[in-house]
C-alpha cells in the first residue's frame, strides 16, 4: 500500500514537470540555454550611463540627473543630482549591501536606499552570470523567458528570440510580481528609457539615456 | 629609502606652497569692503530685471568627465525665477512665491516650497544673490576678495542642513557693472558646480508669462 502511494506521487510529480512551468498566465516550455542569445540592458563595455530621471516617491515628485558608474570592485557608483547641479544622494551598491556615501537630509531613510539599491541592481547585475538560471518558450509566440533564482527571489527576464534584448523584467515572490521594469530601444538596439514600478510600494521611476550628442 | 620618501615629501610640499601662493595671487582681500558693499546694494537697488544665458559645470570626482548644460535665467524682482535648461534636455524650473512648477518636455508639475525645504534654499540663494541681498543675510558668513577684474565673495552656509550639502559658494561678480557673472557651488566631497552668466541684460521687460506656475 505504501509503495502504491509512493508511486502514485511520483508519477504526480512526474507528469506536473511534463506540463512546464505556469506564470502570470503564460504557459512555458523548458529548451536548451544554448538555443538563445541573450544580452543584458548595458553589457560590460559599458562603464558609465547617465539618465534623465523622474522619480515618483509617495506623492513627492524628484527629477534630476541619475549617474551610475561601474567599478572596478563590480560596485555600482550612484550619484542623483538635481539639475541644478545639487547632489541628493552619492551609494556604493554591491551584490547584497550598498554604502551611503552621502545623502541630503530629507531622503537619508534606510528603506528608501534599501529600495534604490534593489533597483540599481535590477538594471545593472548581468544575471547570466549567475548559475541558478532556466530559459522557457512561450508555446503560442516567439517570446522568451529567464528565470533566475536571486537568493530566494524569482527574477522573469522577457525577451525575443530574433531580438536578445529585454524587454522586461520583474522580480517577483510567491508568484505574486513585485517590480516590473520595462525597456524601450532606440533602432540602434541602445537602451533609450526605462520605466520602473514597485508593486508594494508606491513608487516609480522614469529614466531616460543621455548619450553625449 | 627614508630619504627619497623624505625627498618626494618635500618636493609634494613645495608643489602644493606654490599652488596655494598662486591662488592667494589670483585673489587678494578685498581692501575696501564698505566701499564695495555700498555699491553693491545701490546698484542692485536699481535692478527690476535681469534675463542671461548660463553655462553650467558638475565636476563630479566618480567620473571623470564633466556634466555640462546650458540654458538661459530670467529674474523679475522680488520673487519671480526661471531658470531654463535647454541642453543635455529641456528643463524649466520656475520659482514664484511660495510656489515652484517643473516642467519637461512631457509635463509640468507645481509644488510648494514651504514643504521643500531644500527647493526653498535653492531659490532664496538665488534670488538673494542676483538682488546683492546676500550680503544681509544672516544665512552665510561671507569673506571678501578682490583681484583686478573681479570681486570675489565667499558664502560659508551658517545653516547646519544646508552646510550638510554646501560647503561654499563662490560669487564672483565683475568689477565692471557689478554683475555676478560665475557661481561656483562647492560640496563637502570636493564636488562642485559652476554657473557662469553670458549676454546679460538688465531691466529689459520680461513678460509675466515666463514666471507663470500654470
Amino acid at each position: 500500500m505504501k509503495s502504491l502511494v509512493l508511486s502514485s506521487f511520483i508519477i504526480c510529480i512526474f507528469l506536473l514537470s511534463c506540463t512546464g512551468s505556469k506564470y502570470s498566465g503564460y504557459e512555458f516550455i523548458p529548451i536548451s540555454k544554448e538555443a538563445v542569445s541573450y544580452k543584458p540592458i548595458f553589457p560590460d563595455s559599458i562603464q558609465t550611463v547617465k539618465f534623465k530621471s523622474e522619480i515618483n516617491i509617495y506623492k513627492n515628485y524628484l527629477t534630476g540627473l541619475l549617474i551610475v558608474k561601474k567599478e572596478s570592485d563590480s560596485s555600482l557608483h550612484t550619484i542623483l543630482l538635481t539639475e541644478m547641479g545639487i547632489k541628493l544622494f552619492d551609494l556604493n551598491v554591491k551584490n547584497n549591501s550598498y554604502i551611503i556615501n552621502f545623502a541630503i537630509e530629507q531622503i537619508n531613510r534606510q528603506d528608501l536606499f534599501d529600495l534604490i539599491a534593489q533597483d540599481v541592481r535590477l538594471i545593472f547585475t548581468d544575471y547570466l552570470k549567475n548559475n541558478r538560471i532556466e530559459l522557457f518558450a512561450d508555446n503560442k509566440s516567439d517570446l522568451r523567458l529567464l528565470r533566475i533564482n536571486n537568493f530566494g527571489t524569482w527574477l522573469y527576464h522577457y525577451f525575443y528570440a530574433d531580438k536578445p534584448f529585454i524587454k522586461k523584467i520583474e522580480s517577483a515572490s510567491s508568484g505574486n510580481p513585485q517590480i516590473e521594469l520595462t525597456i524601450e530601444y532606440s533602432k540602434d538596439s541602445i537602451p533609450e528609457k526605462l520605466y520602473l514600478k514597485h508593486r508594494d510600494f508606491d513608487i516609480e521611476l522614469g529614466l531616460e539615456v543621455l548619450t553625449d550628442d | 629609502m627614508i630619504i627619497r620618501k623624505a625627498l618626494i615629501s618635500i618636493l609634494f610640499l613645495m608643489f602644493l606652497t606654490l599652488g596655494l601662493s598662486a591662488q592667494t595671487n589670483q585673489f587678494k582681500d578685498m581692501k575696501d569692503i564698505e566701499g564695495f558693499k555700498k555699491k553693491f546694494e545701490a546698484i542692485s537697488k536699481t535692478i527690476v530685471t535681469i534675463q542671461s544665458s548660463f553655462s553650467q559645470e558638475k565636476n563630479l570626482s566618480v567620473i571623470s568627465e564633466v556634466v555640462k548644460s546650458k540654458g538661459k535665467f530670467y529674474f523679475k524682482k522680488e520673487n519671480l525665477l526661471r531658470w531654463q535648461y535647454d541642453k543635455p534636455y529641456s528643463y524649466v524650473i520656475v520659482f514664484n512665491g511660495d510656489n515652484i512648477l517643473i516642467k519637461d518636455s512631457k509635463k509640468s508639475k507645481v509644488l510648494n516650497t514651504q514643504s521643500n525645504d531644500m527647493f526653498r534654499k535653492i531659490a532664496e540663494i538665488m534670488s538673494m544673490s542676483l538682488q546683492g541681498n546676500v550680503l544681509n543675510s544672516k544665512e552665510f558668513k561671507i569673506a571678501f576678495f578682490e583681484n583686478e577684474s573681479q570681486f570675489l565673495l565667499k558664502l560659508f552656509p551658517q545653516n547646519k542642513n544646508m552646510a550638510s550639502f554646501l560647503k561654499t559658494i563662490n560669487m564672483h561678480i565683475s568689477k565692471k557693472d557689478y554683475s555676478v557673472v560665475k557661481l561656483e557651488l562647492a560640496e563637502p566631497s570636493g564636488d562642485y558646480t559652476k554657473i557662469e552668466f553670458i549676454d546679460r541684460k538688465v531691466n529689459e521687460t520680461i513678460s509675466d508669462e515666463k514666471f507663470s506656475i500654470k
